[in-house]
């Protein structure tokens, strides 16, 4: 029992950690699940790394073998060339011939060199990525799959982890701006403020969504929750404009028929 | 030919109705005014007596419908409707819907003197037109069991009543007219492809998509019921197009 | 050497393409590790005939339990040590620890039953360290129910070691719509098919019986025979029932938020056809959420309550919708065209699954959508039509209504759409609802 508990609070010490400032049971296992996602990931990542090195440094393994079997040739040849030379010139013809076969041999050393140079840069790099991938795997898994980053963060927005949903999006948005989420990605953000009380930010960032995306269809819903934002704050007059403006622009959207319908609740047509 | 005949038709029951009503006005100019004061002692110049008349279509109503009560006057300077209509212009009309039946009177008063104008609207209780009948409802099941009254059929994932659909509901109209004393379920049916919910909702459609019809016929709404089936009673177990088509239906039972 | 590079290139390059589509990898991306083994138990003192029968159930209900949960790799029984195990002292670790084994946990125990009752005594030991992890005694006076007392050792030990991640679903029911004579009822089962029994005795037709979060009722359709009207009826765990209607005689779909709020599907004088309404838990107070032409049904509330998705063809075919629950920012998840019906939402809140039926086709299969994408997988394939999925309550299992041997039965799944079982067999089964947690 006692082992059990130990190995867990190894294994999940920063989980504990945010237990300690005041996260729920619920949040620590869903964060559990995510590192081990993210663990998983790296795991894989780490594992195609490594496949890929040992590929290259075993072709780099067979090249410099046939170099070094190139040369050993090449030495045969000089001394029999030398050989023959001390020996007779009546090989001369032959000689020629041979030389021939140097010049070749020696052009496809050459060739060989410079591909092995080649395949030295190509482990270089990936020995870069390895380190990058050591020192910040985040961004790694992030360029392999930004909708596995969004899809994350809009889960923590789903249920209800606002404050890792605002900081999920705002990366996200650096990140990524233009990801085919950004638009939904930078509502989201919008309405995590506002279901955290933060009315003054909320209004900001769903100014952002009418602004960077006009055309984009969380703009219509965009106005409707700028508008209730507003309404917290008791900035009626504002509330009121916005939500003729998103009638008016947006006639069509269901979220016209809400503003409708609180405009008459404000006591407005 | 027929056109001209047409015509010839509609002049001649125009001036019928110009006659008759000139004649009805001139009645009511004619009747000798109640309580009217001696003219010659308020106003110096004799003023025109009003004219008013009132009118309901139809007169006679179930409980729970409504009528049009419409009226028109001649040199009123104002017009009161009993029966809580209160005031009103000197032309014009209101929908009424009384619970019982009613004497509706208006009152002009002019000028040149007051008028009265009554009209009748009988309302005919619920109970007394939805009646059951033994023998309607009997008469309605023998024509459901021989083919008469004939179930509609949809396409594929649709509530839309084709023309033959129109036309059997038509046909069927004419069966629940003639037997009025009995309650129709109109039951809406789907084919097996669909799943379970969306089915419930699909089968709603048709049953509405026949009732609604129906009450465009002139049958009672009360004489309806809508009822969906979804897919669970099909008519023909098959696992085929031609059983599936089957399938797809509204139909009529009489309980 | 070219070719093999190119050999090699191609295989990581179809091994990664072939992860994003796998269900697995997405809805287990942790693999499970942790080697178990569930030894016979054994009897404690003598072999009579009722302690031969009560171990031949629990033995194969525990087994089963434990493989059905998909925390663990359980060896097969094969290569277990023969020597049958009573108390700690009987354990030999090391032969626990050979390479066709090599489990992390072993979990062994007694039955006795004799004619007043019958004692389970039930240990969990951690292999590597030694070191006891869970050690039970159970003493029931009635020996059928030997069955619950293996399903509630089981869920411990996936308790214990899924580290949060599960309660076990070993006590859980499902609840579905069964006919077996004239009408179609309301019945419940165990999660594994047994102890069916019938709840309902309407008469006519009950249909998509749900339970509410906090798992001490069910919500259902229900048409009485000689009336022609669909109204919602919530039936308490005790028996006693209570009736919801509207203005309409088209009622359905019925599905709890975790606050008890009632989300449905309906047509009243308000609507002109099948729209989406919610209804605080205890008054029949109405709020309209869609009022769109055409059919709105099936809602499923995210596991906060802040969203509803459901069907809706206002598009055209019936796809899945979501909507928040003040009724804003209405979005398309699947747009696939064909048929979609059916949708649950996953526990965890990442993924909404459904039944889908192709364009042309006549057979559903389920899906699993990720709602932040709208990705999709397929779960299952082959014979038969697939439809009215519904999620185990650790999100790690699906029950669902299948076709695949005759008429609709109900089947369970793990939650990637591997090892399928048929769970009942008489009559006509369908529309299953997996219970929430039993209570602790």
């Amino acid at each position: 029992m006692m082992s059990k508990s130990f190995r867990l609070l190894a294994l999940f010490s920063p989980l504990w950690l945010s237990l300690a400032f005041g996260g729920t049971k619920e949040e620590i296992v869903r964060l559990q699940s995510d590192v081990l996602q993210l663990q998983n990931q790296i795991r894989m990542l780490q594992k195609t790394v490594d496949e890929k090195d040992g590929m290259i440094l075993s072709l780099l393994e067979q090249v410099n073998d046939q170099v070094a079997k190139g040369s050993l040739a090449f030495d045969d040849m000089l001394a029999a060339v030398n050989g023959a030379k001390a020996q007779t010139s009546s090989l001369e013809q032959s000689m020629g011939a041979v030389v021939d076969q140097l010049e070749l041999l020696s052009a496809k050393l050459d060739e060989t060199n410079s591909r092995v140079a080649s395949l030295h840069r190509k482990l270089e790099n990936n020995q870069m990525q390895v380190q990058s991938l050591r020192t910040l795997p985040e961004d790694v898994i992030a360029e392999v799959e930004p909708d596995r980053v969004y899809s994350a963060t809009y889960n923590d927005y789903l249920m209800g982890n606002y404050s890792l949903a605002v900081s999920g999006f705002q990366d996200f948005l650096a990140n990524y701006p233009d990801s085919e989420y950004a638009d939904n990605a930078a509502y989201y953000l919008g309405d995590s403020y506002l279901k955290q009380g933060r009315h003054e930010l909320a209004i900001q960032a769903f100014d952002q969504v009418m602004n960077l995306y006009p055309k984009g269809d969380k703009t219509p819903v965009a106005y409707y929750k700028k508008a209730l934002a507003l309404e917290e704050l008791q900035r009626l007059d504002q509330a009121i404009a916005t939500l003729r403006k998103l009638v008016k622009l947006h006639s069509k959207s269901p979220e016209a028929e809400l503003a409708k319908q609180q405009l008459e609740k404000l006591g407005v047509q | 030919m027929k056109r001209r005949f047409l015509g010839v038709l509609i002049v001649l029951v125009c001036s019928l109705a110009i006659i008759s009503g000139c004649k009805k006005k001139t009645q009511v100019t004619t009747r000798p005014p109640v309580d009217r004061p001696a003219p010659a002692e308020t106003a110096p110049t004799a003023a025109p007596a009003p004219t008013l008349d009132l009118s309901a279509t139809p007169t006679s109503i179930k409980r729970g419908a409504s009528t049009m009560l419409k009226w028109s006057s001649t040199d009123a300077d104002s017009i009161i409707i009993d029966s809580g209509v209160g005031n009103v212009g000197p032309e014009g009309s209101v929908s009424i819907s009384p619970l019982e039946s009613t004497t509706y009177t208006a009152t002009a008063s002019g000028a040149g003197g007051e008028i009265k104008a009554s009209t009748r609207v009988t309302v005919v209780r619920g109970e007394d037109r939805g009646k059951i009948s033994q023998t309607d409802v009997q008469a309605l099941q023998q024509a459901i069991e021989e083919g008469k009254i004939r179930p509609v059929f949809f396409g594929y994932d649709s509530a839309e009543l084709s023309a033959e659909a129109r036309q059997i509901l038509e046909e069927n109209s004419r069966w629940f007219r003639q037997y009025q004393g009995a309650t129709i379920a109109v039951e809406g049916h789907c084919d097996e492809r669909g799943t379970e919910e969306y089915n419930l909702a699909l089968g709603d459609r048709r049953a509405q998509a026949a009732t609604t019809y129906l009450i465009q016929l002139g049958i009672g709404s009360d004489r309806l019921e809508s009822i969906s089936y979804g897919e669970e009673q099909p008519f023909d177990p098959g696992h085929n197009e031609a059983a599936w088509a089957n399938n797809r239906r509204a139909q009529f039972v009489v309980e | 050497m070219k070719w093999k590079l190119i050999i090699v290139s191609m295989s990581c390059l179809l091994g990664t393409e072939a992860l994003a589509q796998r269900p697995d990898a997405v809805i287990f991306p942790t693999p499970t590790q942790t080697r178990l083994a569930a030894a016979d138990f054994t009897p404690r003192t003598s072999a009579n005939p009722e302690t031969q029968e009560a171990l031949s159930v629990f033995n194969k209900v525990l087994f089963d339990d434990l493989k059905f949960s998909t925390l663990f790799v359980i060896p097969s029984k094969s290569f277990y040590p023969l020597k049958p195990l009573r108390t700690i002292q009987d354990v030999v670790f090391e032969s626990w620890q050979v390479p066709t084994l090599d489990v992390d946990f072993l979990a062994f125990g007694t039955v006795q039953a004799d004619a007043t009752a019958t004692v389970v005594e039930a240990y969990l030991y951690d292999v590597k360290t030694r070191q006891q992890v869970l050690g039970k005694r159970f003493t029931i006076s009635d020996t059928p129910l030997i069955r619950r007392v293996a399903h509630e050792f089981a869920d411990q030990i996936v308790y214990e070691l899924s580290a949060g991640g599960s309660r076990g679903v070993a006590r859980t029911q499902i609840v579905f719509a069964s006919q077996r004579g004239d009408s179609k009822e309301i019945w419940v089962m165990d999660y594994d098919g047994f102890n069916a029994r019938q709840l309902t005795f309407n008469g006519g037709i009950s249909k998509f019986p749900e339970w509410s979060a906090d798992n001490k009722r069910f919500a259902y359709t229900v048409k009485l025979p000689t009336v022609n009207r669909w109204v919602l009826r919530n039936h308490e765990i005790d028996g006693a029932e209570s009736t919801i209607r509207t203005d309409g005689t088209y009622m359905s779909s019925p599905a709890f938020a975790p606050d008890g709020r009632i989300a449905f599907s309906a047509r009243t004088s308000t609507s002109r056809d099948s729209d989406i309404f919610v209804t605080p838990p205890s008054a029949s107070r109405f709020r309209n959420i869609t009022n769109h032409r055409g059919v709105d049904t099936a809602p499923t509330w995210s596991p906060t309550g802040t969203q509803i998705a459901f069907i809706s063809d206002r598009s055209g075919s019936p796809q899945v919708w979501v909507i928040d629950a003040d009724g804003s920012n209405v979005r398309r998840i699947v747009n696939e065209g064909g048929h979609c019906d059916s949708p649950d939402w996953s526990p965890d809140g990442r993924f909404i699954l459904y039944s889908w039926q192709a364009p042309k086709q006549w057979k559903h299969d389920v899906y699993l959508a990720e709602v932040a994408t709208g990705r999709l997988y397929q779960l299952t394939s082959g014979r038969g039509s697939n439809e009215s999925p519904h999620w185990s309550p650790d999100g790690r299992h699906i029950s669902f209504q299948s076709t695949r041997t005759g008429k609709k039965q109900i089947f369970i799944m793990n939650a990637d759409g591997k090892n399928l079982k048929q769970v009942s067999a008489y009559g006509i089964n369908e529309s299953p609802s997996w219970s929430k947690y039993p209570p602790e």
